[in-house]
């Protein structure tokens, strides 16, 4: 083989591997997706009859799904406000290099290392009922103990808390990250101008910072849309419905009520709100 | 005024090294706040049964005791589904980082007819996550006999974007210089991958190594939706579904969920550089 043509094949034959698992195992995948949630198909039958847009059509009058949808916008907004602030201030405190701080860093960022499987066990052996420590203490301080997961308001609470608890040190470093980028001599300039500390917060920190910000609720916004497991451990989607989520229905209506289709069809729609917001973030990065 | 504070100057980052020590215990008890989940799942792990349901509770084990991690590993079986788990991760990362490296190899220093589209598609891809796939990729794997396989949860995660885009950084920065060289000397592709490439690239494939491992490790989504025997279930499968039971059995529970979080936590605290500097990586999970 001369050494021209060589070099021309090399790279296709090094692409192989990695292009086949990603093709068979993720393209594919998108494409079928897309296709069977045209159909009425079953995981016994395959693709079954062609129905058009039924399903998409169905979406609009399901109670469950229309329910889990409302659930997932407004558990999207809690946790990415209460993580935005959560870690900005976070951030601020840390950002220094003393001995405490980078410890305290450590310790911050330890739950996002955790599995979401483990952050509900520990979140729910707190929160249990009958057997929770912290109804415990309530009882302990005379209060009447609260039903924490059986409870629509109350679980709600509870998932929200676990969930900023598990993704706040993550964005932490993110901030940290950005806080490193604002040149000191801005800082020293304000001070000698007899700029308060917190002037100089909104006035410098919070508009330097704006594409952290930016990256911080987008990568919030759509992790938070993919929450599954954490509540699945912790309420299992209940009490009723009240903190069942869009990913949550997916699987439940795949393959507990056995419908793959009608789930690819909201599996569609949950990946067109993941590409509308990955293309906001990507014009948002561009302007700055 | 304003003119002594100039000539006094104070360094950066001084601002705040009046309250120093203050402020250092101030951050670290609310850094231990913050972990109390965590304490408090350890401390009940070695517990006793009865000790566990006793009312209002201790903060440390009155009898420590390690019952609940014999049961764990006995009868609950979760030493075959802590093997389970380190054979998926280590086999997974393995796979990553052999297909990872080839392809980053390739974009990084090949020119070829749609390297640029080639590239452009990883990175797309980091936005696809498996929770949109779900449905779709257990009809795959259906098809192909990957079913309640561990292998059906080892090569499909194996192709990971964010793997290929870190390793391709990387290997940029390798000069051109000594692949030139080495094919002077008579080497071929395969030898410049293996016995240069690889070498240089030790610490990008070290961090790509322990993010993989940490991700299938961690993994859920996939062993939920492709396992169904018992005897094939990973830590976190087993876990869930010890946690969906009817009236859970908490004291082998708490012991089966330290051994699952303490190789992490282990992982963690030795090489916690690589989570809190390696941002590109661990931006998205794989």
């Amino acid at each position: 083989m001369t050494y021209r043509l060589r070099q021309k094949i090399v790279p296709y034959l090094f692409l192989i591997p990695n292009t086949a698992i990603f093709s068979l195992f993720v393209l594919l995948p998108m494409v079928y997706g897309l296709i069977f949630s045209l159909y009425n198909g079953s995981f016994v039958q395959g693709f079954g009859r062609f129905v058009g847009l039924a399903n998409y059509i169905q979406l609009g009058r399901d109670q469950t799904f229309q329910t889990s949808l409302f659930n997932t916008f407004w558990y999207v907004v809690v946790v990415v406000s209460l993580v935005l602030v959560l870690s900005l201030t976070l951030a601020v405190l840390l950002r220094q290099t003393s001995l405490g701080s980078s410890i305290a860093r450590i310790g911050f960022y330890l739950p996002v290392i955790l599995s979401p499987v483990i952050v509900g066990v520990s979140w729910r052996w707190m929160f249990s009922t009958d057997l929770g420590v912290i109804n415990a203490l309530l009882t302990e301080w005379g209060r009447t103990p609260i039903p924490w997961l059986t409870d629509v308001h109350w679980a709600q609470m509870v998932v929200v808390l676990a969930s900023v608890w598990s993704m706040t040190g993550f964005y932490m470093v993110l901030f940290i990250g950005g806080l490193n980028t604002i040149p000191p001599e801005l800082y020293e300039a304000a001070e000698i101008d007899g700029a308060t500390t917190r002037q100089q917060f909104w006035r410098i920190t919070l508009p330097l910072l704006t594409p952290t910000t930016l990256l911080v609720t987008i990568l919030a916004t759509i992790n938070s849309f993919k929450a599954f497991e954490i509540i699945l451990v912790l309420t299992n989607g209940g009490p009723g419905d009240g903190t069942k989520l869009l990913v949550q229905n997916i699987y439940q209506t795949a393959f507990d009520a056995s419908n793959p289709s009608y789930a690819s069809a909201q599996s569609v729609v949950l990946f067109v709100i993941l590409m509308l917001l990955t293309f906001f973030q990507t014009r948002l990065a561009r302007e700055n | 005024m304003t003119q002594s504070k100039l000539i006094v100057g104070k360094p950066r980052p001084g601002r705040h090294k009046e309250h120093s020590l203050w402020f250092d215990i101030l951050v670290l008890v609310l850094a231990f706040a913050f972990l109390i989940p965590v304490f408090w799942v350890i401390l009940s792990s070695f517990k006793t049964t009865g000790e566990l349901f006793v009312f209002p509770p201790s903060l440390l084990p009155k009898e420590p005791t390690t019952s609940n991690y014999a049961a764990a590993l006995t009868t609950g079986n979760f030493a075959r589904y802590a093997w389970n788990s380190l054979f998926v991760a280590t086999m997974s990362t393995l796979l990553a980082l052999f297909t990872n490296s080839l392809a980053a190899f390739a974009l990084a220093k090949y020119r070829f007819v749609g390297r640029q589209l080639l590239f452009l598609l990883t990175l797309a891809t980091i936005m696809i996550p498996l929770q949109v796939i779900m449905v779709p990729i257990f009809l795959v794997l259906k098809n192909l006999g990957l079913i309640d396989s561990l292998w059906g949860i080892i090569i499909p995660p194996a192709a990971t974007p964010t793997g290929v885009f870190l390793l391709r950084q990387y290997m940029l920065s390798i000069p051109d210089e000594i692949l030139e060289a080495a094919r002077m000397d008579g080497a071929s592709e395969w030898d410049i991958y293996s016995r240069i490439i690889l070498p240089l690239s030790v610490p990008a494939l070290a961090t790509l190594a322990i993010f993989s491992f940490t991700w299938r490790w961690n993994d859920f989504i996939w062993p939920f939706i492709v396992l169904t025997s018992e005897q094939k279930a990973t830590l976190q499968l087993a876990l869930a579904r010890l946690m969906g039971q009817f009236g859970v059995d908490w004291s082998t529970l708490l012991a089966a969920t330290v051994i699952t979080l303490l190789p992490m936590m282990i992982i963690f605290l030795v090489l916690q550089r690589y989570f809190l500097n390696n941002l590109t990586a661990g931006g998205v999970k794989g």
